[in-house]
């Protein structure tokens, strides 16, 4: 005969309270907690590289700075690294840049020439006692052929902007939807970005266009007025940080990061230090977007 | 074509030639509903058997002599008949079991002990519906909300109903309505499930470990089936909250019964009182219908129809020119016959369709960002139980499934994607219930899958042990290997957005084994305890990529996922449950460790993913004085994981226009942890009668002492010099009120 195991009422008590009493003054229970702990370890004196080749441009300024903890405050000039060998090589040049002594920024030497399409350049710093080192190989270049306003939601085009003037595009504000055309490159994806009088607006994520057509949205246009627009082939390096850093923090529809688990490291492609060395090729084109009435 | 042979011949064998047998249907005296797994057996033998989903039974091998036949169902009273049993005498004997008021009276729990013995199996929870309403919840019972109170099941957030089972996610569990998979089973955005209580029959959960006539999932299944209505008389439930309202009404038509529910919010005069005083406060609504009828035949054959309808749909509306719509929901229908071929031969097959369509529109300043996706599938399946002797119970079976998969995006009108696929799944298994001895019962299977897309055949071996060491003491063991051809896209505490992709053939199919362990003792009658430890090696993961560029139109799976991924489960759940008494509920802990690792993740570190638990603490009782029932869970568990910033660096936005960025700098994957999650839940519910029906009211308090557990970390790098990193809490105390009503 099997007997009923009964505990008794007091205990049966006694032990929910002490339980509940544990959980509300265990430490974790705290209803607030020390911001500090919202941090990681740090990953402080990392060398940034910020450097950025455009087809047919001069070489670029180049900026070396260092990563500061993540809950220090920006402080400017503080992370600037204003020591570093700075060393851009294309096949057998070299061009060693000069530090302004500020902000960690370096020039490239005088005389340097444009960058060249489709060739190989690489990049070498040596700061903090370290080694960052890096290639890139530079896009072809970017020509914009037609630039087409088409109506919606047939697609059919009402009118051509000219892509060498900006003086008689006109287009009426959300009129139609334009569209850049040109010769797709070899290149991952491209980048837009449209600057407008008084704003900051960031470029767009990494855009794929295989067929070499670029819808420009129009809530990238914040107002009337003459507006630039600059079209960016993207080199690897760039695409991947772009595509990454986007990405980081967010999910598909643009959420914030829920508990990290998509919070990533972007890819940087440099061996020695964080940052971008990339190049592009890009093309421009203006146009004046006339209120609404 | 071997296996339709075998199931072919299955046909052909006579019931045991010398031996008696007994089957027959076991049913609620009052509603007629069939009633699944009730235990039937001969006192004082080892014979017996679980009526199965229809409620039918067969016992076979039974040698000549007197026998008392019991049958036992928690809620019922024991239902006992004297036999004389001569040799090959075949008796059909339909049993019809009388519903007890007091519901864990020592008589019924322990004529359900023996029904645990033959339910023992590693991973598996059954739960009634009876059990889940007395649960305190959020505003309605909800049964997903219910499960994530036992040990091995977690939640991602307090508004998320969401099952995260040993290690696994969401897209590791496949959840089916009266075998019907349903793809995306919330509404609200993961606050509820679309379970409507009044609904449910019956819920059997696997957690691991699952059986052969299963398959598609990685990790658990959760069968949820559907009262059929009742047989003898017009009636119904429903209930009423500050939320919503729901109503069943069941009864007799023809030779059977039908059941039609329904449910629907009731927000949106208050979201539109708020949205007059309050900027961006969107207009929701969810609404659901469940239906089913069903028709015998003939003694030997019955038909059901069922289907299920839900819709969800958000507006929001912000500023001039700024839309946003989110809509999506399931729809899915079954046909099914039942025919009883022979005594010990029962058939099941089944036509069935499953969809699910969600639309996300946006309109920004005039341009238009959508998403489409769908996902339909047609099945046909067919099961056939065989009690072949004594000892072994065969079942096998086919299942055939066509899906339809499109998902688009465009953005600005130009279609970046438009994705369709059409592959099909066919799956065919056979397994074996063998009672080796009076204490040993095992389970053999296999299953065999082949996906349109891979072109090949994977093999499922599943296995799975139970045997009783001494009187109530159990010791079982089970494993299997498993895979899954379709993935979820999540948004992790989103679900309205979730959509399910077939993978291609461009990327192999997840694949895990399981292995299970665990000993369960009931040392009282009102008493059980169970202990099992769980491992789960997984192959072949794949996570989405979010760092794609936007674009592409020859997108393939391995353009969309991050593969390669390895991972494993493991850990120990501890169970202590009182089933019978005033005082009911039951003590859960887990102790578990997930981890995952991707060659291009984390610099293909191993990390623990976000819902990695260490301690996982549940109390859940109730306690019942005369019409008032008072109720409560305790909850405390392991922070989750999250990636906590190491460092901020500094790039230019753009090398032309020289505009500088701030950006942060993570640490590894999921380094730091969340504060533990505790809550505690009150409930009390009073009975009563009013115009000659049951009521009862109730009076609920969710988070009850109102602590705001941390539900993910923001850091903002806009504010010039300044680091903030915020934590985002989750719910605080969320009081109900509610009425559920009979009539």
């Amino acid at each position: 005969m099997r007997k009923t195991i009964r505990l008794p009422r007091c205990i049966t008590s006694v032990l929910t309270v002490a339980l509940l009493a544990g959980l509300a003054t265990h430490p974790g229970c705290s209803g607030e907690r020390d911001p500090s702990t919202l941090f990681g370890p740090a990953e402080r004196e990392t060398v940034v590289v910020d450097a950025v080749l455009y087809v047919d441009h001069m070489l670029p300024e180049i900026f070396v700075t260092r990563t500061r903890t993540a809950d220090a405050a920006s402080t400017g000039d503080a992370t600037a690294v204003n020591d570093a060998e700075v060393t851009v090589i294309q096949g057998l040049a070299e061009y060693r840049y000069a530090s302004a002594g500020r902000r960690g920024l370096y020039v490239p030497p005088h005389g340097a020439p444009r960058v060249r399409p489709n060739t190989e350049y690489r990049l070498l710093v040596r700061a903090l006692g370290r080694e960052v080192r890096g290639v890139t190989r530079t896009p072809a270049p970017l020509e914009i052929d037609e630039i087409a306003v088409l109506e919606e939601p047939s697609m059919e085009i009402i009118r051509r902007l000219d892509p060498s003037s900006s003086v008689g595009n006109r287009v009426p504000y959300r009129e139609g939807l334009i569209e850049v055309r040109f010769d797709p490159l070899d290149v991952e994806a491209y980048q837009v970005i449209v600057l407008e009088p008084g704003s900051d607006d960031g470029g767009s994520p990494p855009l794929e266009a295989r067929d070499g057509r670029l819808l420009l949205p129009w809530f990238a246009i914040g107002s009337s007025g003459a507006h630039k627009v600059e079209v960016y082939a993207l080199d690897r390096n760039l695409f991947d940080f772009l595509r990454s850093v986007e990405a980081s923090g967010q999910n598909a529809f643009g959420f914030g990061s829920l508990a990290g688990d998509t919070f990533e490291r972007p890819v940087f492609n440099l061996d020695g230090g964080i940052g971008v060395f990339g190049s592009a090729s890009l093309d421009t084109f203006g146009f004046f977007v006339i209120p609404k009435n | 074509m071997k296996f339709c042979a075998v199931l072919f011949s299955l046909l052909l064998i006579p019931a045991s030639a010398q031996a008696a047998t007994i089957s027959g249907f076991v049913t609620d005296r009052d509603s007629g509903e069939y009633l699944l797994a009730a235990n039937v057996f001969l006192t004082g033998t080892s014979l017996g058997a679980l009526s199965n989903d229809n409620g039918y039974y067969a016992i076979t091998g039974i040698p000549e002599g007197s026998y008392v036949l019991a049958v036992s169902y928690i809620g019922y009273e024991t239902y006992r008949d004297t036999l004389s049993i001569g040799p090959d005498d075949y008796l059909q004997r339909d049993v019809e079991l009388v519903p007890t008021l007091l519901i864990g009276e020592a008589a019924v729990v322990e004529a359900d002990r023996n029904r645990d013995e033959r339910l023992a199996q590693p991973g598996f929870v059954a739960l009634q519906a009876a059990v889940l309403k007395e649960l305190p919840a959020i505003g309605e019972t909800d049964l997903l909300r219910s499960l994530q109170l036992l040990p091995g099941i977690q939640a991602s957030s307090d508004i998320s109903s969401g099952l995260y089972i040993r290690g696994g996610g969401p897209d590791q569990t496949q959840i089916l309505l009266d075998q019907i998979p349903l793809y995306n089973p919330s509404h609200a955005f993961g606050f509820f499930s679309i379970f409507n209580p009044e609904s449910i029959k019956d819920m059997r959960l696997h957690k691991s470990a699952y059986p052969a006539h299963y398959g598609g999932a990685l990790g658990a299944v959760l069968d949820v089936t559907n009262r059929d209505g009742n047989r003898n008389s017009l009636g119904g439930s429903g209930g009423i909250s500050l939320i919503s309202a729901r109503t069943m009404v069941e009864g007799p038509i023809g030779s059977g019964s039908f059941m039609v529910s329904g449910r629907r919010t009731y927000l949106e005069p208050i979201l539109a009182y708020i949205r007059s005083r309050v900027e961006d406060i969107p207009g929701y609504y969810f609404y659901d219908v469940n239906a089913k009828i069903n028709q015998n035949l003939s003694y030997s054959d019955n038909l059901v129809l069922s289907g299920y309808f839900g819709r969800d749909d958000l507006n929001l509306e912000t500023g001039e020119n700024n839309l946003f719509n989110v809509r999506w929901g399931n729809s899915a229908f079954t046909g099914k016959w039942t025919h009883l071929f022979s005594p010990t031969l029962f058939g099941n097959f089944m036509v069935s369709g499953s969809d699910y369509a969600s639309r996300l529109s946006a309109d920004f300043d005039g341009t238009e960002i959508l998403f489409r996706n769908s996902i339909r599938d047609i099945s046909v399946k067919g099961d056939l139980d065989y009690v072949a002797d004594g000892e072994h119970t065969l079942k096998g079976g086919f299942r055939g499934t066509s899906y339809r998969f499109r998902f688009t995006r465009s953005f600005n009108q130009d279609d970046q994607l438009d994705l369709r696929q059409q592959p099909y799944v066919i799956s065919a298994y056979a397994q074996d219930q063998w009672q080796a001895r009076a204490s040993t019962s095992v389970r053999l299977g296999l299953r065999a899958n082949y996906y349109s897309e891979r072109e090949s055949i994977d093999l499922e071996p599943r296995m799975s042990i139970s045997h009783r060491l001494s009187d109530g003491l159990r010791l079982q063991v089970g494993g299997g290997r498993y895979h899954q051809y379709l993935q979820l896209i999540t948004t992790e505490g989103f679900s309205g957005g979730d959509f399910w992709v077939p993978l291609d053939g461009s990327v192999s199919p997840g694949q895990a084994w399981h292995f299970v362990i665990g000993t369960s003792w009931d040392p009282a009658p009102s008493y059980r305890l169970s202990l099992e430890s769980y491992y789960q090696r997984l192959r072949n993961l794949v996570v989405v990529d979010n760092t794609r560029a936007v674009g592409g139109e020859e997108t393939r799976s391995e353009d969309v996922f991050i593969t390669g991924g390895r991972g494993y489960a493991a850990g120990v759940e501890a169970f202590a449950e009182r089933v019978s008494g005033r005082l009911t509920g039951w003590i859960g802990y887990t102790l578990g460790w997930t981890r995952r690792q991707f060659p291009e993740v984390n610099q293909g570190n191993w990390f623990p993913p976000k819902y990695d638990r260490r301690h996982d603490l549940v109390v859940s009782a109730n306690y019942r004085a005369g019409r008032w029932t008072f109720g409560g869970n305790v909850i405390f568990a392991t922070g989750q994981a999250f990636t906590p910033a190491a460092a901020r660096y500094e790039l230019r936005e753009s090398a032309r226009t020289g505009i500088r960025e701030d950006y942060f700098l993570p640490t590894d994957r999921n380094t730091a942890r969340l504060l533990p999650y505790h809550r505690m839940d009150l409930s009390v519910k009073q009975d009563f009668r009013l115009f000659d029906r049951d009521f009862q009211w109730y009076l609920q308090a969710f988070n009850a002492y109102n602590h705001r557990n941390e539900w993910f970390v923001q850091y903002d790098t806009e504010e010039e010099g300044v680091t903030t990193a915020e934590v985002v809490k989750m719910l605080p105390i969320v009081p109900t009120i509610g009425l559920n009503y009979n009539f």
